[in-house]
């Protein structure tokens, strides 16, 4: 278990951690928060698309497509590789 | 809201989050076929409908699906904008007892409006199948409304569902608004502004204030309010919207925590090693296009044998309608243009066009009903992205293959307004069914005949792919000029949710599929191919001196066309086809036999001398080929764009813009070959 500070991005393939920040986006933020995901969530790196981009996140039991722009700016900590 | 048994009609809301099965609810409850998918954001506009229970009448408003009621997109504000106008006496809200958590964020949004609801718990047969188990009984306490657990797609707790909707909206069954505390500063700021709501029942002031907390800010123009509002922004530290929702979502994990347990089941596993496969990067693309291949090849192959059925009962139907008609002393031309135009036309199109339709469309809807089509979105989505807009409309492309006029109304599910106006502008550069014979018989009549007849049709096949990924690559091209000049989209944020795979009802699909698109089809080859039919007829034997109009009509045209490299009876065939395109290629036979009646062709041999002796190069069969497939849409695709976009506009650009493209690339192809083949 990691206590330092990634982005989502950062986060490989089949690894999990926990939401530290949203980001500042305001209707990014309130789409997001609307799926369950606020600080606190656990979220899992599922899988890439075939481009590399977007990847797959799996968080209270939904699977969400986001793309790289999107989870530049979510924060996660306790990450776990 | 006042209760009376006199009450003989009552309206229910069916609210939900995407792709939950809403819509398969609205069917199992109306009876309506309102298609369904397995895909978010299904039900765009308001769907009506209605069923009788104990001799009351309830009129069903099906909500389009949303995971919040914060009006940030399009469907939240339908949504919310219904829920805050519409007088109901229920709202059923539909949820996933799969991944209930987050289905109950909106259920707490909405119990917030109105305690007059109840929860279905939709697909409550697959959560147990992976082992979830929820507590109904315990949830319906923590509510405070009905709780109703269904397997709609089976038919399952309809009957209990029915029943409570009934209770709850006949006042029958009492319904609790539960407070649920949230942080100290947020409570301070919801109690300033309920104070400040002096014309509302006690009762409903905290709901209220909520309500305005968290979606209103900023448009109330009462002064009271909006003092009180500014001055509870000052106790909650950061921006209390936030506040409540995240508080919301801790709600539901309590909620959730209590009320479902969950054994680690491998049925998750097995969606995820499914995922695994096909959206990884080896074999994620060749898997989909394999798929697809399979799904033209069905298509085309398939579609022949109907065709010809089609075709020569008509005609056994023609020869009837010939008898009858000399029997019942018809005059001349009426007979001739009844039957010679009108029904020739009407036979044309729909043994063309009904077959492919028939069987490309189930297929489709298999593969939605499966869950798959959100991963072809997944997949395509970097390719897209870089074009401007997102994987979501690699799917109606793939629409548009069987049906420009379905592609289009497939782009309602598209989020973003720019990126949706994209796809149905370029939605025409996929080559409709009614497009593919003329494709395929001018390819296999001009361009496979150098090679040995054994592999003949496994060139043609792949000049057809070949065909196919121009038009994809114009179709992402004019994307990416239209997303960087007149439709901004500016690199938008794109969350898809992939749901979990389910297994299609392909029975039950397959007739659906087969009933909704034969009605279409048929209605839209009545429609148009009537008067088509008839204009077409006149336009071939009224003369006007000794020439037919028809024949005016390509002398005028002929020069112009010689420029695009076509001729002028061929593009007179592509602007008689506007109704339809499936009989661009009849009509222009027409003009070159000028016989007066659409031309079935008997053989490809038959087909190819008569065009050759028209003058055909292959240098004509190229620019053909070209302006097959980059010419306006046909008449219902663009009142189907006007439809879609509400304005006329987008209608008459998404006419020029494959027009002109098809103009410019016609002249290019007829230039150079003029340079280099001669």
């Amino acid at each position: 278990m990691q206590n330092n500070y990634i982005t989502l991005t950062e986060l490989p393939m089949g690894g999990c951690g926990i939401i530290y920040r949203l980001p500042r986006d305001d209707k990014l933020k309130k789409q997001l928060m609307n799926l369950g995901l606020i600080c606190g969530t656990r979220i899992e790196a599922v899988c890439k698309s075939p481009g590399g981009d977007p990847c797959a996140y799996s968080f209270r039991g939904t699977l969400m497509a986001i793309r790289k722009k999107d989870t530049d700016k979510i924060i996660i900590t306790d990450y776990r590789e | 809201m006042t209760v009376s048994n006199a009450k003989n009609e009552y309206t229910v809301l069916l609210a939900g989050n995407p792709n939950v099965g809403k819509s398969t609810v609205f069917n199992a409850l109306t009876g309506m076929k309102q298609h369904t998918g397995n895909w978010a954001g299904k039900t765009v506009s308001t769907a009506e409908g209605s069923y009788k229970f104990n001799s009351k009448i309830f009129r069903l408003l099906d909500l389009p699906g949303t995971y919040s009621l914060n009006a940030s997109s399009p469907d939240e504000m339908a949504a919310l904008n219904a829920i805050e106008t519409v007088k109901y006496d229920c709202i059923a809200v539909v949820t996933d007892a799969t991944c209930i958590e987050r289905n109950l964020n909106l259920v707490l949004q909405i119990l917030q409006i109105t305690n007059k609801a109840v929860v279905c718990v939709n697909l409550a047969d697959e959560a147990e199948k992976q082992h979830i188990n929820i507590d109904y009984d315990e949830l319906s306490l923590q509510l405070g409304v009905p709780v109703v657990a269904t397997a709609a797609r089976k038919k399952q707790g309809l009957k209990r569902l029915i029943d409570e909707i009934y209770n709850v909206a006949s006042g029958k069954t009492k319904t609790y608004s539960i407070t649920r505390k949230f942080d100290d500063k947020t409570e301070k700021a919801i109690q300033i502004v309920s104070e400040a709501l002096t014309d509302i029942p006690e009762n409903d002031k905290r709901r209220t204030a909520i309500h305005i907390l968290e979606r209103k800010q900023d448009i109330t123009d009462n002064n009271t309010i909006n003092n009180a509002i500014e001055k509870a922004k000052k106790f909650a530290d950061g921006d209390i919207r936030d506040n409540i929702a995240a508080i919301r979502v801790r709600q539901c994990e309590e909620i959730y925590k209590i009320c479902v347990s969950r054994k680690n089941g491998e049925y998750r596993n097995r969606d995820r090693k499914a995922d695994k496969i096909l959206t990884s990067r080896i074999f994620g693309i060749p898997i989909m296009l394999m798929l697809f291949a399979v799904i033209f090849y069905i298509t085309i192959v398939g579609a022949n044998y109907p065709s010809e059925w089609l075709s020569s009962l008509f005609t056994f139907i023609g020869e009837k309608l010939t008898i009858l008609a000399d029997n019942l002393n018809t005059p001349f031309w009426l007979k001739n243009m009844l039957i010679d135009g009108v029904y020739t036309t009407l036979s044309n199109v729909v043994s063309v066009m009904l077959p492919p339709m028939a069987i490309f469309f189930p297929l489709f809807t298999i593969l939605e009903d499966l869950g798959y089509l959100p991963r072809v979105a997944f997949n395509l989505d970097s390719v897209f992205c870089r074009a401007g807009t997102n994987g979501k409309q690699g799917l109606t492309m793939l629409m548009g293959f069987g049906c420009n006029a379905c592609g289009v109304t497939g782009c309602r599910i598209i989020d973003g307004e720019s990126e949706r106006k994209i796809a149905v502008l370029t939605n025409n550069f996929s080559p409709c069914n009614g497009r593919f014979p003329t494709l395929i018989a001018i390819i296999s009549m001009f361009f496979v005949g150098v090679f040995p007849i054994a592999v003949q049709s496994a060139v043609s096949a792949l000049i057809l792919v070949g065909i196919i990924l121009v038009s994809i690559l114009v179709s992402l091209l004019i994307s990416f000029i239209l997303s960087k000049t007149i439709l901004k989209v500016g690199g938008k944020s794109f969350l898809m949710e992939l749901p979990p795979y389910r297994v299609p009802q392909i029975g039950k699909t397959i007739v659906r599929s087969l009933l909704d698109r034969t009605v279409f089809v048929l209605g839209r080859a009545v429609l148009v191919a009537v008067p088509a039919g008839a204009i077409i007829w006149i336009l071939a034997n009224i003369h006007i001196g000794s020439e037919t109009i028809i024949s005016y009509i390509t002398t005028f045209l002929d020069p112009f066309a010689k420029i695009m490299g076509l001729d002028g009876a061929i593009l007179t065939g592509f602007i008689l086809g506007f109704p339809a395109n499936e009989i661009v290629l009849p009509t222009t036979l027409m003009i070159y036999l000028s016989n007066g009646t659409m031309t079935d062709y008997g053989s490809l041999t038959q087909l190819h001398d008569i065009l050759i002796s028209n003058g055909w190069t292959i240098k004509t069969a190229v620019c053909t080929l070209i302006f097959t497939l980059m010419h306006f849409p046909c008449s219902t695709t663009c009142i189907t764009v006007k439809k879609e976009t509400g304005s006329i506009k987008w209608a008459i650009l998404s006419f020029i813009l494959p027009t002109l493209c098809g103009i410019v690339c016609c002249i290019a192809a007829n230039i150079l070959f003029d340079l280099f083949m001669q």
